[in-house]
């Protein structure tokens, strides 16, 4: 199990050794920024809406420096190839290894899933009863959110717990694209 | 006559800058502004089309033609030119690339900011002599 989290480095050449940041001092400042959070909403929605927004100023950022880092000069312009970027670059970049699966949701076609069987954010992070069903997962879907609307396919996300095969933790990240998203998609095809 | 801009994703402008030393009046930097802006329109439709980032020429006025470069992150860059040779305008919009990612990662830069930064500044004047 990795003990050190990735944080994309600011002023690396591309192909350097990444810098890694220690999972503890990671768990501590994302731990204050709930209890931050935590003083000054008054209900979960909100605690998630904060984390969220959090996560999609991350996400916005990450985007711009792993696809300069990792794709020079190309880009995305497809909802497969963006969300693979996610799903892989993305969650390699910030936690240390891809994520679980990528499902296309079978509700509606606007649906797309990301799951991590055990997000990294949430291992030190215990949430008491009277919290119901706060996923502080929700910081990684606002970082997806922020990636996904900076490369042009806004959208809603969020993040839920849902337990399966003995990951108590196991979290779906659950994305609805706009009806914009999904014209322009028909429209190349 | 050889002008820059950086456009934000909601056609916010970012930064601007006379990189050839022309001339001209106050007339003809507008003129070159409003080119510019102008040309956004076909720079979002190429910029979908394409997976690459830089798109070339994308649209011509009179004498005067419009290349662009978009990062992953929907930031247009728009050089307005008069028959610059491709490679050399490639590899200024990937130094800029370089820079602007610098930029976006400060945390206390919001993308829809105007760019004062004067390392910027420099990194794309410098650029601009060297491949322009």
């Amino acid at each position: 199990m990795s003990r050190r989290m990735r944080v994309p480095g600011t002023s690396e050449k591309r192909g350097t050794k990444r810098t890694e940041v220690s999972l503890s001092a990671f768990a501590f400042l994302f731990s204050e920024l709930v209890q931050y959070s935590q003083q000054r909403v008054s209900n979960v929605e909100e605690l998630e809406g904060r984390l969220k927004q959090m996560g999609q100023e991350v996400g916005e950022r990450a985007l711009e420096m792993l696809a300069w880092r990792e794709k020079g000069t190309r880009k995305e312009t497809q909802i497969v190839g963006t969300l693979s970027f996610v799903h892989t670059v993305v969650w390699k970049a910030l936690f240390g290894r891809a994520a679980d699966a990528l499902e296309k949701g079978t509700q509606a076609d606007n649906e797309y899933m990301i799951v991590d069987r055990e997000p990294l954010i949430n291992r030190f992070i215990s949430v008491p009863k009277d919290l119901g069903h706060l996923n502080c997962a929700a910081f990684n879907a606002g970082v997806v959110r922020g990636v996904l609307v900076a490369a042009g396919f806004p959208c809603q996300v969020s993040a839920h717990f849902v337990p399966q095969d003995g990951y108590k933790q196991r979290t779906v990240i659950l994305i609805r694209f706009d009806e914009s998203v999904l014209l322009r998609e028909e429209m190349k095809l | 006559m050889l002008t820059f801009a950086v456009v934000g994703r909601s056609d916010e402008p970012l930064y601007l800058a006379e990189l050839a030393s022309t001339k001209g009046d106050e007339a003809s930097y507008h003129l070159h502004q409003f080119v510019l802006y102008a040309a956004l329109d076909a720079v979002d439709e190429a910029a979908w089309r394409s997976g690459t980032c830089y798109l070339k020429a994308v649209d011509r006025f009179e004498d005067m033609t419009v290349s662009a470069y978009v990062t992953a992150g929907g930031i247009r860059m728009l050089l307005l030119h008069q028959g610059r040779g491709e490679d050399g305008i490639k590899s200024f919009f990937q130094d800029v690339h370089e820079a602007y990612v610098a930029i976006a990662m400060n945390p206390m830069y919001t993308p829809t900011e105007e760019i004062r930064s004067s390392e910027f500044d420099r990194k794309v004047k410098n650029s601009a002599r060297k491949h322009l």
